[in-house]
Order: structure tokens, then C-alpha cells, then sequence
């Protein structure tokens, strides 16, 4: 029997992440927590499944580890299946493979897997991406426009335009420039980094990128570029709902505060759009007698007796009474002793603040502080 | 050594009609997040337990959505695993509208289920106890003794006048000498069967074949206080958290009581016994601004803008602005509108409290609001 399936999804997951520092240091980008609850990759392993998207490889090179255990047998978000289903592709030797050198060749490198279930249409994500978005009608777009690509679009500012692919198109939304972090943006159209090929353009574009030994290999500086010089058809899907690229500690920390507020300005809550997660058995959380909790999101797990103000708290943390949480995100398990204060920070997994310690400083225009996974922070020390 | 699970889901049923009226005693929704199955199903899949029965009757509908295929306890296996084990009643008996309605019936009516069974133990258990038990050392207590049954208690004060269909036990070193009911007159500390039994597997079913063909009916009388003398019967007394659940006012009382840090710790933070349950995708809850929030439990997915004290708060419940809820217990998706004061109240499953209404129970005779109701 052939294994067909219309759309086969693969996940770019292979970031190192280095400018999320040490959050990155033992996990890949797609793995760090994000919301009190989730995973980043969590975001688009949801958004495949709710989308009706059940094939799934995700890419990746980089500290795989926790990656690998984390998404399993994909069970979590409703992606085991008998056939298709969650699938990690790492580098593998033969004659001719090799680490992946760019986003294009990570492709490349792995079209045997795409081949194996003859899609029609490949979704290219990101695995470090916060959004929700519904792909089957992105991909309802690609074929009313009998496209050979669509891009996910976004308007940005222009302030932000050049950390971005930019890209110009007509009435029609067919895209005629296209610019990977241009010096001078000619425009505020951002790429996603979303993308929907037909899949035997996607194979001849792959399969002449890596004959040509100038190319970097890389979608948004090499493939998309050459589909649009030789006049494919390449076009733009609009998107105004919420997205972020957390690829920094600046924007993961706004992230997470975007979800904060009497009406956030992005959430999980919707039913119709689960945002699912691996999580474990945590007893629900407890607020104690003496705990002040404002403008903040708390999971399972907790402990709190102390003073939480506009943070974002994830499982199993321990907040002591009289340790004051203020403007952070807490990762799981940290523990925050009696008296501390944690201000304007992201405190990694399984850290203990200890007693009468301050961390952060209440200067906003300062970076973030970042205290590293199962670190130690002695009592009454400062950190900022 | 293999031991096989039995959990009775339904014995109980008619002690608290209010939450047992469309569900099973075992699916009846207990602190924020579980259900009372959660307890001794976790207790047996803590022990490594690979196969367990659960024995059904009727309203089994909820229970077997919490429990789906048994992957959350670590028993969605290819051999054995969890089995739902469905009512049974004989298409050529004469009155076959007619249920089990004790333990041994029920345990008859699962006869091929425990026939088929090549484990040397079975250990089974009522889904009305809430406790964190460590499973694995009572079969090594039942083994060490050389026992044909262990009888699990726990030494409870029981005040004079309590109403109560428990059974309490009284034994010399160990061995069970004298099985008897508490009545009004009891008065003092009491070692009551808390209805977790280790029984050997062979001689549970001889003693399956004997009460078929003697037509006896209570596993109590029948089966333990005819052979108090002729079995070894022994006692194992637990000391960990315990929570009877038997009527609506102590299903409040035990609630309530979660909201001591010791309990909590008792019951859900033991390092190799968590307390398994079925994982929704719920968000994380968000406290808003105005949120003022002391001494509760709170599941996951709450919403909550009022202020909320001493009360146990389950998945997905909604409180407004200006409400104060005071020793509430909320079942999920609770609604309560801006503006209410709530005190001593219990809410089932997705009742909504309009905008402004006040209710107050008695911390002794809560307010119990049915399922899907609009107040």
C-alpha cells in the first residue's frame, strides 16, 4: 500500500540559538520553555496537528538530547500514527550527506523521507516560532493560486525590517523581490519563515541549490531568491494574527509577557485551538495564606507563599514566603527562597535562588538577566 | 512475583447520590484535578502492577473517558495493561435485569477475567479511599507472613454516634481474630478495613467456585468471618493520608483538608509515588490584576479576576470581578459571574452563577449545585 499523504510538514529545528545564551547551552532553541507550560516547538507541532497536518520531520543537528525525548513518539499532540506521524531526522553519514549547512540543505539532505509518502505540498516551518496559525488554509491559498510557492507574510516595522526576509509583491500577491535581512528594507513585509512548495518545484530547486557550490544553501538567501529571478510563482499569504520569532532573550521574555493582562495579547485559552504539551503528573498548585499573586500565569506543581507580580511561572517552581517575583519568567522547578527577589529576569530550569538573594534590577532599559539552568545562587548574593 | 489489580468502581455509589447520580463512584471529581480512581489505580501502577480490572456497573461513560486506554498510569500494554470490565449479565438467566450488589457478586461476575488470571496475588480495592499506599511493600508484608488475605486498615477515631457501614477488625499479632461492624455505640480509636485486600490468586478463586455453588453473597461475612480461624487473615495497618469519602459532607471535609501543606505533601509529593490522572491541555491559570487569592488549590486553565480563600479550584473555572468565594469547592468549568459571594458551596461540572448571586451552605451541610445548572 502507498503511504500517500497530501502535505508532508518539516520542522526546521536545528538553531543553535546562540543568541538565546545560556538558556541554549544544553537544550536546542526549539526546547526551551515557553508560557509556564509548553515547549517553543510546542507552537507548531499544535498548529500541524489542529491543522489536519499528521506527517511531521523535525530537523535537527543541535543538542538533540531533550529535543528527542521531549516529542517522543509524538503521542502528546496526537501525532502517533501508524502511518506518517512526528519524526525527528537527524544528519546521518552516507555518500552523499553530511551535517546540514544550511536550512535549504537540511531539506535536501532528507527529500527521501518526503518522497516516501508523495505529497503534493511541502510545508517548510520554523521550530522556534510563537503563533497560531491554521496551515490547511494557507495551503487552501497556495492551490486556489496554483502556486509553485507561498509565503507566510507579516507586516513588521521598519525598525525591525532588517532582522527579517522582506519581500515586495503586486495586487495580485505574487511576490517579485525578496530580500533575507536587507541593509535598507524596501519595504515592511516580513517573511515568516513559512513556506508551502508544490512539491516537485521544491525537489528541482533543492536538487540544483546543491550542485551549485556558490550557494549557501539557505531558503531565504538562496531558494526563494532564484524561484523569483527565474519567474516562478511565488506568492504572499497575509497574516495578521500574533507571531514572534523568539530567537533572543529580549523577544522570548516580551513573548512570554504578551500573554499577561485582563486580555492578553496572545493566549492559549482557546478551545478550538489547543495548544498541547508533554507534561507530567503535578498535583495541582497551592497559594498560600500569605501569598499575593497579580497579572500573572501559574501552572501545576507550584508552591506559592511569596509575592508574584506580572510573571509567568512554570511547573513545579517553589516561591518561599516573603520572596518577591516581579516582571520574570520562571522555567521548571526553580525554587526561590525565603526573602529573595527575582526582578526582571528568566531564572532556567531547576535553579535555586537562595535566601535574601536579588536577582535583576528594576532598570528596564538593562538586559534581561539570565541565570542558567540548575544554578545556585547563594543566599544573599546579587546578580544582575 | 506478578500481582493482578481489581478496583471496584461502583460499590459505593449510593453514599453520595448527589455526585454519584451520572457518574461512578471512581469518577467522582476529587482535589482540582483527579478523580477518586486516580487514587488506588496510581497506588497499583506505583507497585508496577500490569494488569488491573476495573469492575463496572452502570454510568461508566465518564469513568471510561478519564480512563481512556490506561497510557497516563503506564498500562496501555500489549499484553494485559487496564481492562474495563463491563457489567455482566447472563442472556439466559431468568433475572437478568438484576445486577451485582456486593463485592462478592461483583467479584462472580468477572469470574472468567479472574480464572484466566496467572498471577500469584491479587490485590483489590474500593475507589472510596482516597491514600498514597505503598503497594509493593504491603504484597511483601502478605508474602513474609505467609498470609492467605491481608486486610488493610487504618487506625481512625470514631466518635460516638457516627453512622457509618464501615468494618473494623481486631487482631493479635497480626492475625485477624475478629471482624465487626461499627454501630452508634462506638466510641475511640478503631482500626477499620479500609477495603484495599491482598488475596492469593488461587485461593480467590476457590473461593470464586465456592460461593457459586453455595450462592453465598457478602465477601465479608461469607468469605472472612467464616474463616477468621480457618485462613490466615492478616492485618496490615496503614499510616499515610486517608480520606473516606461517604457522604457529601465528608467529600467536603477531605477537600478541604488538602489545603494543609502536610497533606499535600502526604498525599501527591512522595518521590516514587506520584498520583497519576488524565492530562488535559489546559493553559496555565492567569491571576489578573485584580486577583486576590489566599490558602487554595488550583488546577490548571482557571481564569480568575475576584477574590478566592480556602477553596479547591478544578480545571477551567472562571471568577469574575468583584466575587469573593470563600471555602468553595468548584468542579470544572465553573463559571462564576462578576459580582457573587459564594461560601460552603459545591459546584458541579460547567455550572454557571450569574452575575451578583450570593449562596451560602453550611461547612457541615455545603451547598451542592448539580451539573450544568445556571444559578
Amino acid at each position: 500500500m502507498k503511504k500517500k499523504k497530501e502535505t508532508v510538514a518539516m520542522i526546521l529545528a536545528g538553531g543553535q540559538g546562540n543568541r538565546l545564551g545560556a538558556l541554549t547551552s544544553t537544550d536546542a532553541k526549539p526546547s526551551v520553555s515557553f508560557g509556564g507550560k509548553y515547549r517553543i516547538i510546542d507552537f507548531v507541532l499544535s498548529n500541524c496537528a489542529n491543522s489536519g497536518i499528521d506527517t511531521i520531520g523535525i530537523l535537527t543537528q543541535y543538542q538533540p538530547l531533550t529535543l528527542n525525548e521531549y516529542i517522543g513518539n509524538g503521542q502528546p499532540w496526537d501525532l502517533d500514527r501508524s502511518t506518517g506521524g512526528v519524526q525527528i531526522l537527524p544528519p546521518y553519514q552516507s555518500k552523499s550527506t553530511d551535517w546540514y549547512k544550511g536550512t535549504a540543505n537540511a531539506i535536501y539532505q532528507n527529500l527521501n523521507f518526503i518522497e516516501k509518502y508523495s505529497p503534493q505540498f511541502v510545508l517548510v516551518l520554523s521550530g522556534d516560532h510563537i503563533y497560531k496559525m491554521d496551515y490547511s488554509k494557507l495551503i487552501e491559498y497556495h492551490k486556489s493560486k496554483n502556486a509553485s510557492c507561498t509565503i507566510a507574510v507579516k507586516e513588521v516595522n521598519l525598525k525591525e525590517a532588517r532582522r527579517f526576509g522582506i519581500m515586495t509583491y503586486d495586487y495580485n500577491f505574487k511576490i517579485n523581490s525578496f530580500e533575507e535581512k536587507p541593509e535598507i528594507p524596501k519595504g515592511t513585509s516580513a517573511s515568516m519563515g513559512i513556506y508551502v512548495f508544490s512539491t516537485d518545484t521544491l525537489m528541482q530547486y533543492l536538487k540544483q541549490d546543491n550542485e551549485n557550490d556558490k550557494s549557501s544553501k539557505d531558503f531565504g538567501k538562496d531558494i526563494i531568491p532564484h524561484m523569483i529571478n527565474n519567474n516562478e510563482s511565488v506568492f504572499a499569504y497575509t497574516f495578521d494574527g500574533y507571531w514572534k520569532d523568539v530567537g533572543t532573550v529580549e523577544s522570548l521574555w516580551e513573548a512570554n509577557m504578551d500573554m499577561l493582562g485582563d486580555s492578553p495579547v496572545f493566549s492559549t485559552a482557546d478551545r478550538q485551538w489547543k495548544i498541547r504539551s508533554r507534561s507530567n503528573a503535578e498535583p495541582p498548585q497551592f497559594v498560600g495564606g500569605d501569598a499575593k499573586i497579580v497579572n500573572s500565569n501559574i501552572t501545576e506543581g507550584c508552591i506559592i507563599n511569596g509575592t508574584v507580580e506580572n510573571s509567568v511561572i512554570a511547573q513545579g517552581v517553589y516561591i518561599a514566603r516573603g520572596a518577591r517575583v516581579v516582571d520574570s519568567v520562571i522555567f521548571d522547578r526553580v525554587k526561590i527562597l525565603e526573602g529573595a527577589s527575582v526582578i526582571h529576569s528568566i531564572v532556567d530550569a531547576d535553579s535555586v535562588i537562595g535566601k535574601g538573594a536579588t536577582v535583576g534590577r528594576e532598570d528596564y532599559l538593562a538586559p534581561i538577566t539570565v541565570i542558567n539552568k540548575s544554578a545556585q545562587v547563594n543566599d544573599g548574593d546579587k546578580i544582575v | 512475583m506478578a500481582t493482578l489489580g481489581i478496583i471496584f468502581s461502583n460499590l459505593h455509589d449510593k453514599s453520595i447520590p448527589e455526585l454519584t447520580k451520572d457518574r461512578t463512584m471512581a469518577s467522582v471529581p476529587f482535589g482540582c484535578r483527579y478523580r477518586l480512581i486516580d487514587f488506588p489505580l496510581s497506588n497499583m501502577a506505583n507497585a508496577d502492577i500490569k494488569r488491573v480490572g476495573i469492575i463496572t456497573h452502570y454510568n461508566y461513560y465518564s469513568l471510561m473517558r478519564h480512563l481512556s486506554n490506561g497510557k497516563e498510569w503506564n498500562l496501555a500494554r500489549k499484553d494485559a495493561g487496564l481492562i474495563l470490565l463491563p457489567p455482566f449479565v447472563s442472556g439466559f438467566s431468568s433475572d437478568n435485569k438484576k445486577l451485582y450488589t456486593t463485592r462478592l457478586e461483583a467479584i462472580k461476575s468477572i469470574s472468567d477475567f479472574i480464572y484466566s488470571s496467572t498471577e500469584e496475588y491479587t490485590v483489590m480495592s474500593d475507589s472510596d479511599v482516597v491514600s498514597n499506599i505503598d503497594v509493593n511493600e504491603l504484597i511483601y508484608d502478605h508474602k513474609r507472613n505467609n498470609r492467605d488475605i491481608t486486610l488493610v486498615t487504618k487506625s481512625v477515631f470514631v466518635p460516638r454516634g457516627t453512622q457509618t457501614s464501615r468494618v473494623a477488625i481486631k487482631s493479635t499479632l497480626g492475625r485477624v481474630t475478629e471482624i465487626y461492624s461499627i454501630n452508634s455505640d462506638t466510641h475511640g480509636k478503631r482500626n477499620l478495613m479500609i477495603n484495599i485486600t491482598v488475596i492469593k490468586t488461587e485461593l480467590l478463586k476457590s473461593v470464586l467456585s465456592e460461593s457459586i455453588s453455595t450462592g453465598d453473597k457478602s465477601f465479608t461475612d461469607d468469605v472472612l468471618r467464616k474463616n477468621t480461624s480457618t485462613l490466615n487473615i492478616g492485618e496490615y495497618l496503614y499510616n499515610g493520608p486517608y480520606f473516606c469519602i461517604d457522604s457529601l459532607s465528608s467529600f467536603f471535609h477531605a477537600n478541604m483538608e488538602l489545603l494543609s501543606t502536610d497533606e499535600q505533601n502526604n498525599l501527591f509529593h512522595v518521590e516514587s509515588r506520584p498520583i497519576y490522572t488524565n492530562v488535559h491541555s489546559s493553559p496555565p491559570t492567569r491571576f489578573c490584576n485584580n486577583a486576590n487569592v489566599k490558602n487554595c488549590l488550583i488546577a490548571d486553565g482557571c481564569k480568575i479576576e475576584g477574590n478566592v480563600r480556602d477553596s479547591v479550584i478544578f480545571r477551567g473555572v472562571r471568577i469574575g470581578k468583584g466575587c469573593n468565594v470563600e471555602n468553595c469547592i468548584l468542579f470544572e468549568n465553573t463559571s462564576v459571574d462578576v459580582g457573587c459571594n459564594l461560601k460552603n458551596v459545591i459546584t458541579d461540572k460547567n455550572v454557571n452563577i450569574t452575575e451578583g448571586a450570593t449562596l451560602y451552605g453550611h461547612t457541615n451541610k455545603p451547598f451542592y449545585i448539580e451539573k450544568n445548572s445556571v444559578i
